[in-house]
């Protein structure tokens, strides 16, 4: 059987004006990622990993070449795609709630399906108990359950993770990771996840992109061959030569990268 | 695997607190509520003052009524002689009336110039002369255009008091956070869902201030106004009061005023706590 790739990007660039001066972002990236797959973008700042990320939403345009997802063209955003934000991203005066009903409410989906659906999401990342907390009275840990639920609210085909785990402390960090494979493993979708993280990125992906800055390229895409389901395996998996090979090789990688 | 985040929640007071002693409670009241203290103690204090001043005849009751001869006036006013009942009302209407325009025009011309770059850059002239310009100055003009009716006076208080709401609704307008505008994208919002669902609760603390901000302006286009053409309302009272030395009458026409501001004025507190309860982590 010939799988259909979820996302095409096709020879795509990208380039910022800052301050007058032309930026290249991206240039020329090429990446097809197969349905299914959990896949990373991994890299150092500056690599254009986030960029990459907001072309495939929609959220910007690529300056030249472009992106197909399920074989149709990317012009904008669309409701196949959830992302979930580096910084959260909840509306303050939202209840967790409201925050997770927010993706269905904008797709005019009726008041009591949203509500079914954005609670069953809840239960999933465990917050069934804080309905009615405002993400001020929430941690950052609860934060980021809530902007996956949003996500997965919408029931997408594409999750889009932008450094999800970025700005949480390292223990609250590893406990997302096993519980986002928890819910990932049981279900499958594709995932495109950005991080700077060599361990994050070999934990959860099947595969990770490698990019270089200056301008954002892919470098390389490595095939994670580590075994599956891993929540339940963490510190196994996360011991095993296999484990600590490729992320000898992938830093080494990355460290040539940051001395040119 | 929860439990950190759970250990945090109830770190940050969301379950019941332990019980605490009666002297832990009353110091832990006064450290909340001292100013509400110390305030009422100073408001007491500067009416006793007055009082005594005016008792012992240190100075001439026709230049300044002590506190118990207000208050008596109050009474008579409102509960004998009833005189107060259509300068309250007349005052009232032309009040009502500004404000009601003051929020109906002011808050739209805020998002308008928060939102479009054009009416921003066409009308920020115009409002940041008609705000700045003392107001009162065009009174004659109004009373010209408008006759010495309500409608002179509505004008008036309308022109004082909307900039103030549609400068702070602009200001909150552009305040909305632009990673939550890209959220909202990102879910597909089109632009006006944009607006309603991001743009406008972000600002909603903003124009409940500016609102606020609103009501001291009206309250002095209202007094300013009758002083001028007018045979009603607590200005031209206010007025007639003092051309005929009856300065307890002043203090009755002036106290209702500043009971009226701020009454609203908390009112407006309250309300914003209750719509924006996130604007104020920690005061729950």
């Amino acid at each position: 059987m010939v799988v259909e790739a979820a996302v095409e990007v096709a020879n795509a660039s990208h380039q910022f004006s800052v301050s007058g001066r032309q930026l290249l972002v991206l240039a020329g990236v090429n990446l097809t990622i197969q349905r299914q797959h959990f896949v990373s973008l991994l890299g150092p700042s500056g690599c254009g990993k986030t960029t990459l990320l907001r072309i495939v939403d929609g959220l910007i345009r690529p300056t030249s070449g472009h992106v197909q997802v399920d074989g149709v063209r990317v012009v904008g955003p669309s409701t196949d795609r959830a992302m979930v934000f580096q910084e959260f991203g909840l509306m303050p005066w939202r209840t967790t709630l409201q925050n997770a009903e927010f993706g269905l409410e904008l797709q005019g989906v009726p008041r009591h399906e949203r509500r079914q659906r954005a609670m069953a999401a809840l239960e999933l990342v465990q917050l069934g108990d804080f309905l009615e907390h405002y993400p001020h009275q929430l941690s950052g840990g609860m934060k980021q359950r809530v902007g996956l639920a949003r996500a997965l609210a919408t029931n997408p085909r594409l999750l889009l993770m932008d450094e999800p785990f970025g700005s949480l402390d390292p223990q609250t960090r590893e406990l997302m990771q096993i519980e986002l494979l928890r819910i990932w493993e049981s279900d499958r979708k594709t995932v495109v996840f950005v991080t700077h993280s060599i361990e994050e990125a070999l934990f959860l992906s099947d595969q990770i992109v490698l990019m270089s800055p200056r301008p954002g390229r892919v470098r390389e895409v490595l095939d994670v061959d580590l075994p599956r389901p891993r929540w339940e395996a963490e510190e196994e998996i996360k011991a095993s030569p296999r484990f600590t090979e490729l992320r000898r090789y992938l830093w080494a990688q990355l460290k040539a990268e940051l001395r040119d | 695997m929860m439990q950190s985040d759970v250990h945090v929640a109830v770190a940050k007071g969301l379950t019941a607190r332990p019980r605490r002693s009666a002297g832990a409670r009353l110091s832990s009241l006064w450290s909340q509520r001292r100013g509400l203290f110390v305030g009422s103690l100073g408001v007491i204090l500067a009416v006793a003052i007055w009082e005594l001043v005016g008792t012992l005849g240190l100075v001439d009751p026709i230049l300044l009524s002590p506190p118990s001869a207000v208050a008596r006036k109050f009474g008579d006013n409102f509960f004998r002689t009833g005189v107060i009942y259509p300068h309250v009302l007349a005052s009232a209407q032309e009040a009502a009336l500004g404000f009601a325009l003051c929020i109906a025009i002011g808050v739209p011309l805020g998002i308008l110039m928060g939102r479009v770059r054009l009416m921003r850059e066409i009308l920020d002239p115009f409002v940041m002369a008609l705000y700045s310009a003392p107001m009162v100055a065009l009174l004659p003009l109004f009373i010209l255009w408008l006759g010495v009716g309500i409608w002179s006076k509505v004008m008036i208080i309308f022109l004082g008091g909307v900039f103030s709401i549609a400068i702070n609704t602009q200001a909150g307008v552009e305040s909305a956070d632009r990673a939550l505008i890209e959220v909202a994208r990102s879910f597909t919002a089109t632009r006006l869902q944009v607006l309603v669902k991001v743009v406008l609760p972000a600002a909603v603390p903003f124009i409940v201030a500016g609102i606020r901000l609103s009501i001291g302006r009206i309250l002095i286009m209202v007094v300013v106004a009758e002083f001028y053409a007018s045979s009603r309302g607590l200005g031209f009272l206010i007025m007639q009061a003092g051309a005929t030395f009856d300065t307890a009458q002043v203090f009755v026409g002036v106290v209702i005023l500043a009971g009226t501001s701020i009454g609203l004025s908390q009112l407006l507190r309250l309300l914003e706590r209750r719509m924006a309860p996130w604007a104020h982590p920690g005061q729950e």
